[in-house]
Order: C-alpha cells, then sequence, then structure tokens
C-alpha cells in the first residue's frame, strides 16, 4: 500500500496541488474576514459565526477542484487499463482517497491556523476558546470529506470532469442558499451543513446597527449524519471504480 | 478558415453533458432569490427591479464566470488530451483563430445562458412573485450589458483554460474572481477588475442603475480587457512551443 500512495504522491508531482489547498483556504479565509474582526473583543467569535458560510460558498466546489484533479491524470493518461492490470483497483482507490484525505485536513488545518494567527496579529482580547476552533476544525473536515466523495465518485462515473464540477457549483449555491432556509429544510442540503454545523449565531440590531455573537451547542448529531453519508458514499465511489469500463 | 473552425467547436458540444449544466444550473439563484424576495417583500417596493437584483446578485456574483470556466474548459479540454495540441498547431489556420473560434462559440453559449435566466426570471415574477405584467425593457438591456460585462471574462477564462491544462482549475480562479469581483465593486473600483464588469453591466445589487453616467468607460473597461487578454493569447499560441 505504501508504494501505491507514494506513486500517487509522485503523480501529484508538479500537479500544485499545495498551490491550490493554499488558494481554497486563503480563499476561505479572506472572504471570512469583515469590520468585525478587527473589532479585538468579538473577533475570534466573528470567524467561528463567518467562516462556516464561507465553506460553504466555496469548498463545494474546491473539493470538486480536489477530486477532479487527483483523478483527472487518469482520464488525460489514459492509465486505467495499465494500471488495473498492474494493481487492484480497490488499492488505487484506497491510494486516492488517502491523499485526498490529507489534502480536505490540510485545508481545514490551514484554515484554523489562519484564525489564530490572524488573533494574534491583531492582539483579539477575546480568550480562544480551543474546543470552539477544534469544533470548527472538526465539521470543516468531515463536511468537506463528504463532499470530496461525491465529487469524486461522479468523476469516476462520468467520462468527463464536467458533471462533477458542475454539482460542485450547484453544490455551492445550494450551500449558501441552505442557510436562508428553515432549520428543518436545510437538513436535507448536505452541501450547507457547514452553516448548520456552526456553534455560533449571530444577532444583530437594525436600529443600533450593533452586532453581537451567541454561542450555540455543538450539534453532534447533525455530524454523526454527515459521517453516515460519509460511509455510505465511500463503498458507492469504490463500487464506481470496480465497475469502470476500461 | 474562422468559420470552419468555429464549426468545429459547435460540433464539440452536440450532445454534450455541458447542456445538462445549462439547464440545471441557473434554477439555482433563480430559486434562491425567488426566496429571498418574498422573504424580504414588506421592504421590497420596486416590483421586478427588486427581483431582478435578487435573481442576479448570485447569479452574477457565484455563478457566472465559473459557469462560463466550464464553457471555457470544456472546449480546451479536448486539445489537452493526446498530441492534440500538435494536431492543431500543424493546422493550415492561424493559431488565433483556434482561440477566436472557442471565444464566439462561449459568448454563443453566455447568451443563450442569459436568455435563460431571463426566462427563468419572468416564470418566476410572473407565477410565484405575482408581479403584473411583463419585466421592463430596461432590464432586459440590463441583460444584455451583462454579456458585454462578461466578453473579459469569458476571454479571461479561455486564456486560463489554454494555459493550465487542468480542467478544474480555471472554474476554482472565477468563483475565486467573481467573489472578488464584488468586493472591487464595493470599493468602487468594478471597473479595474474583469470579474467586476459582468456584476456592473447586470446592475445586480442595485435597483437603480449603478453604471448610469459611466456606461462609456464600462464598455471601454470590457474592450481593453478583451484586447489584452486576446493579445496574451496570441502571443502564447504563437511564441510558446506546443507541449503535448
Amino acid at each position: 500500500m505504501r508504494s501505491i500512495f507514494h506513486a500517487e504522491l509522485q503523480k501529484a508531482h508538479r500537479r500544485h496541488d499545495l498551490l491550490v489547498i493554499i488558494v481554497i483556504a486563503a480563499a476561505v479565509f479572506s472572504l471570512s474576514s469583515t469590520d468585525h474582526h478587527r473589532d479585538p473583543g468579538i473577533g475570534y467569535s466573528a470567524f467561528f459565526y463567518s467562516m462556516p458560510i464561507m465553506n460553504a460558498l466555496i469548498m463545494s466546489t474546491g473539493m470538486a477542484v480536489i477530486a477532479s484533479r487527483i483523478w483527472d491524470i487518469e482520464t488525460k493518461g489514459n492509465t486505467c487499463k495499465l494500471l488495473f492490470t498492474l494493481q487492484s483497483r480497490s488499492s488505487l482507490y484506497t491510494a486516492k482517497v488517502i491523499l485526498g484525505i490529507l489534502e480536505i485536513a490540510l485545508v481545514s488545518f490551514l484554515e484554523c491556523a489562519a484564525i489564530i494567527a490572524f488573533g494574534m496579529l491583531k492582539g483579539y482580547t477575546e480568550p480562544l476558546e480551543l474546543s470552539r476552533l477544534f469544533w470548527l476544525f472538526l465539521c470543516t473536515f468531515v463536511v468537506s470529506m463528504m463532499l470530496f466523495f461525491f465529487s469524486f465518485a461522479l468523476c469516476m462515473y462520468f467520462p468527463s470532469q464536467a458533471p462533477a464540477l458542475a454539482a460542485g457549483l450547484a453544490g455551492s449555491l445550494i450551500g449558501l442558499f441552505s442557510g436562508f432556509l428553515p432549520q428543518i429544510a436545510s437538513y436535507f442540503l448536505p452541501w450547507g451543513y457547514y452553516i448548520r454545523l456552526s456553534a455560533m449565531e449571530m444577532g444583530w440590531d437594525r436600529t443600533t446597527r450593533e452586532t453581537w455573537y451567541v454561542p450555540q451547542h455543538f450539534s453532534v448529531t447533525l455530524l454523526i449524519v454527515s459521517g453516515i453519508f460519509i460511509a455510505l458514499l465511500l463503498p458507492a465511489g469504490q463500487n464506481c471504480m470496480q465497475k469502470k469500463e476500461v | 478558415m474562422l468559420t470552419r473552425c468555429m464549426i468545429a467547436e459547435n460540433r464539440k458540444l452536440h450532445g454534450s453533458v455541458i447542456w445538462l449544466a445549462f439547464f440545471i444550473i441557473p434554477i439555482f439563484p433563480a430559486i434562491m432569490g425567488t426566496f429571498n424576495y418574498l422573504q424580504n417583500i414588506a421592504i421590497l417596493k420596486n416590483g421586478w427591479f427588486d427581483l431582478w437584483t435578487q435573481h442576479t446578485l448570485f447569479y452574477a456574483l457565484i455563478f457566472f464566470a465559473p459557469m462560463v470556466g466550464l464553457y471555457a474548459a470544456y472546449l480546451w479540454r479536448l486539445e489537452h488530451l493526446g498530441h492534440n495540441w500538435n494536431i492543431i498547431m500543424s493546422a493550415p489556420v492561424r493559431p488565433f483563430y483556434l482561440f477566436f473560434a472557442k471565444f464566439i462559440v462561449v459568448i454563443k453559449m453566455a447568451l443563450l445562458t442569459q436568455l435563460w435566466v431571463f426566462v427563468l426570471f419572468c416564470i418566476c415574477g410572473h407565477f410565484f412573485a405575482h408581479l403584473p405584467g411583463f419585466p421592463p425593457m430596461q432590464i432586459f438591456l440590463w441583460l444584455l450589458r451583462g454579456v458585454l460585462g462578461g466578453v473579459a471574462v469569458i476571454a479571461l477564462e479561455l486564456l486560463l483554460a489554454m494555459v493550465i491544462r487542468s480542467f478544474a482549475a480555471p472554474i476554482l480562479i472565477a468563483l475565486l474572481g467573481g467573489v472578488a469581483g464584488m468586493a472591487f465593486v464595493s470599493q468602487g473600483h468594478g471597473l479595474m477588475f474583469p470579474y467586476s464588469l459582468m456584476l456592473l453591466g447586470m446592475n445586480s445589487n442595485k435597483a437603480e442603475d449603478i453604471i448610469s453616467g459611466q456606461v462609456s468607460l464600462f464598455v471601454l473597461s470590457c474592450i481593453l480587457f478583451s484586447l489584452l487578454f486576446f493579445l496574451l493569447s496570441n502571443l502564447y499560441l504563437t511564441k510558446q512551443d506546443t507541449h503535448t
């Protein structure tokens, strides 16, 4: 398995995956930074509120991009026929999935690290709740993984990469839209789980234009639901690989 | 020769999965916009104009540039496979025609997308928002102006899809560019950033015309950016050796 994973790393050589990861994390972070983040008293809370929203907007397309780039090399090189004679299909799938998971973990880590770095740079006085930071990391990681597996299955199922990317784009729109929907309806839209898993709510007074943040409980049940989706999508992707005609 | 190139590019779209994306994706901003409009109907009093802002804000901000990126990446995709770069560069046509034919085809796709968006806008306005009559003519002109604003984005996305030999990367850049375009518009520098031009042309975040009095500057910006990307594409195609 180690050699198969090493082969995936070699394929990623000069593919600039790291650059893509940094761009995705930087985009989410910079879009999450609004005026409220300049207030050192509520800076971290503002990030805990805004980052899941921007994740919902960017990550669906971002995950489709990562999945597409991991699979695209086999499509462009027409390598499946050769690879399937040299290694088992499941080992190829596992190696690609591991690479994808590591990339997603890096994106999630970079987002959280950026919050800490920004807070130190701006001298936030609000104490950083490590449990909320870890929850943000965990939710970003799990929901992104769910979207990645969905995109990856589409990449393998269709000969073209267009459906996966189109689904990613549609997912970005649906994810953002789910934030406007009643809570019960948004549970049926996994692209928006970033927002529903957020552990921070914002209050706003229209007359005084005052903003405040209210900590919420951690929605462990929804995180488990995301885990169930992953458990369903993972074998579905493997099935796509097993049945892929070459 | 340009006509032959355009016929070849059009042929790539026959029975393509792109049409599925073309029909389905614009439905999402239409649903979002109508839902938002109905939720805020108490404060939105300008009828069709307010529905237009709700419909097109998400469309112009998030969807248009990546959709164009998808069209561009799809059209360049075949060239990036196998040894096709060698084949097309040895064809008896000027290299720039290869780019320009794709540009014309994506413009056609963008126009069709805009018309589909307009049809959805009319349906949502009439049947869900229960707005009287038909949308004002001005909105239809904004729609066409949006295509003019999108010309620079189309040229840029085609350039990116030609240079970056990845299907996905130009689409991600377009998504980020579209969102960054909003920041440029809100800072008042929309005419200086190609991804903002579509947003300005569509007049998608205000009920009153945001570029009234600046239309000539807007057109100039669209032309200059498009020319710049044409020039860069021509340079790339004529000076850069092909890699297959």
